[in-house]
């Protein structure tokens, strides 16, 4: 069996456990308080600037 | 056409007025344009009827950095400035009426502990211990001759200006206060909840609550107890003395000049253009404007790509710094120290942020934290005879979710004027000549810092170092950054080692770029 085909049996598998990731990320994320969802949503903002913010 | 000036400086605060001197010295023929009637920026005084109130910074902490720079220039910095220490460092007033001074002296205030925590002497001393090893650190810095302005850029240079012995000591607190919260720090030293205020409240300055602010702020009492200082005169004195060095070296400072934009040709700057609509020619020119006056307003969005103007803008400014004037008709008994802090037990210190400032809401006066600041208390000529000056810090934010700054910051500067009177200081409110109270939106527009900034931009980890606007554009070639959003950042010698940075920058690029 070449590497391929071995990657591609497992993809389901990948599949569900990304969606799962997700959902429980989801249910965390829904779970917190005000507080501590800013504070998760600055830090997403705060990584996705870094790049630019060397450029400048 | 040959250019009129080497140098076109924008903005005659510390951090302009500091390039202009470096660049000066080194023959350059430099301009410093400053759109106030004013020096100093955020570092100044401004008067009214006599009275003398800081317009921003009210005192110096690491004053030992300016000898150094006085060094770079060859000059004595005693003919130009006279300290004095600010002893005690604060007052403390508690929610109970009780108050405290904190002495500088370590063993007098080692008393201070005794007297309401007991079981807390040993933690401070410990406290005192670790705090001390950072200090060497910077004391052993400041002992190292500093290497010939051009080097300072160099990584060697650097590197031998910063390795000491006392830095190796130093890793083991370094990394504990890196690692941890200020919260846990200073619960690491002090048990009562009264001492961990009095050496944990520092972290207002970084804007941020305790559970949420590095560490390394507290190392910030101990600093204060080796010595704040307040220049006489007020802390107009500071860019007063720059700009008299940096005429005598031949430079050009205008008053009352704003600029309105830069000149880009060739996406290069190559001067400015004033609002009165005169143009100044320049090699290169140095804005210690805040990044996005400099970004938006004076190059221009047109001039920039989409990415960068988004950038600019998205970049958090630090915590606005608003602030009541008041010129008192007679001397407070109250008032016993420079400075003094009247706050609420620390855990309702560190709620001001969740439950008020992050949500746009103004709390009561009573459940504020407060920084009160006397300068007359040092130097009794910032006021009329037998009269003080007083301003007030508190926290809040800039934009108010359901009011008005503009309309509500007087009658909400009496409220807080009313509140003290009851808790701390009795006869303020009688005692009150003339009020001037400057929200951060007011802020903003009197010194053109985006949203009242104390600090220019947030003091986070995301946006210092590599992350806070570069010292050279990237943007704009042949345009420089100086000032409070650039590195290092917090206050009035930062702001001046920003000036240092670029004057080094900048004698580099002169052989091998601007030429
Ligand atoms: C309320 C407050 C309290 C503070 N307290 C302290 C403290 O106690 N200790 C401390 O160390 N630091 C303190 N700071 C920070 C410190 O004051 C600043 O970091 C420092 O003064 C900044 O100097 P600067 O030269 O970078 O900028 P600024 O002082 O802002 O100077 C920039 C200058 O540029 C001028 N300018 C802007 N736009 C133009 C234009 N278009 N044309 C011409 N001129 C222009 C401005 O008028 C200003 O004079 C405080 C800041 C504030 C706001």
């Amino acid at each position: 069996m070449d590497r391929s085909s071995v990657t591609r049996g497992r993809a389901p598998l990948i599949a569900a456990a990304l969606a799962g990731g997700l959902l429980v990320g989801f249910a965390v994320a829904f779970r917190l308080e005000e507080e501590s969802r800013r504070r998760l949503r600055k830090a997403f903002f705060e990584l996705r600037e870094l790049p630019f913010r060397v450029m400048v | 056409m040959a250019e009129q000036y080497d140098v076109i400086v924008v903005g005659a605060g510390v951090s302009g007025l500091t390039a202009a001197c470096l660049l000066s010295k080194q023959g350059m023929r430099v301009v410093v344009l400053e759109r106030l009637e004013r020096l100093g920026g955020c570092c100044s005084n401004y008067d009214v009827r006599g009275f003398r109130p800081e317009v921003g910074a009210i005192f110096v902490i690491g004053h030992e950095f300016y000898y150094k720079l006085f060094e770079l220039l060859d000059l004595r910095l005693e003919d130009y400035l006279d300290w004095k220490v600010i002893d005690p460092v604060y007052y403390v007033y508690f929610e109970d009426g009780s108050a405290y001074p904190l002495p500088r002296d370590i063993d007098a205030m080692a008393e201070v502990v005794r007297s309401i925590s007991p079981e807390d002497v040993d933690g401070y001393y410990r406290y005192c211990r670790d705090m001390g090893k950072l200090f060497h650190v910077y004391l052993a810095f400041l002992r190292r001759p500093l290497p010939a302005l051009q080097d300072l850029t160099s990584i060697t240079g650097l590197a031998r200006l910063a390795a000491n012995r006392e830095l190796i000591y130093a890793i083991p607190v370094n990394l504990k206060l890196l690692f941890r919260n200020m919260d846990r720090c200073v619960r690491g030293y002090f048990r009562h909840p009264r001492i961990q205020l009095m050496f944990g409240w520092e972290n207002l300055y970084a804007g941020l609550p305790s559970h949420r602010c590095t560490g390394l702020f507290t190392a910030m009492a101990h600093f204060g107890r080796m010595g704040y200082y307040y220049p006489r005169g007020g802390m107009i004195a500071i860019p007063t003395a720059l700009a008299r060095i940096a005429e005598g070296l031949g430079a050009e400072i205008r008053l009352g000049a704003e600029v309105k934009s830069l000149i880009v040709k060739g996406g290069e700057a190559r001067g400015v253009r004033l609002a009165d609509g005169t143009a100044l020619t320049s090699r290169a020119v140095i804005s210690t404007a805040h990044s996005r006056v400099t970004y938006l307003k004076l190059v221009g969005e047109e001039n920039l790509p989409s990415w960068a103007v988004r950038t600019v803008k998205r970049q958090p400014c630090s915590i606005p710094a608003p602030l009541i004037h008041m010129g008192l008709s007679r001397k407070l008994e109250g008032i016993r120290a420079h400075m003094s802090l009247v706050a609420n037990p620390r855990e309702q210190v560190d709620n001001i942020w969740a439950d008020y400032y992050d949500r746009g809401l103004l709390y009561r006066p009573a459940d504020g934290a407060y920084l009160l600041v006397c300068p007359t208390f040092d130097d009794p000529h910032l006021a009329p005879e037998g009269k003080d000056v007083l301003s007030v810090f508190y926290i809040a934010p800039y934009r108010l979710r359901y009011h008005d700054w503009d309309r509500i910051a007087v009658d909400w500067a009496w409220e807080v004027v009313r509140f003290l009177d009851h808790r701390c200081l009795p006869g303020l409110a009688d005692a009150v000549e003339w009020l001037d109270s400057v929200p951060p939106t007011e802020l903003e527009r009197r010194l053109n810092v985006a949203e009242g900034a104390f600090f220019g931009i947030e003091m986070s980890l995301t946006n210092m170092g590599p992350f806070r606007p570069n010292y050279r554009s990237r943007l704009v070639p042949r345009l420089y950054l100086a000032g409070q959003c650039t590195n290092p950042g917090l206050g009035v010698p930062g702001a001046m080692i920003s000036g240092v940075a670029d004057a080094a920058i900048i004698l580099n690029d002169w052989t091998r770029r601007l030429g």
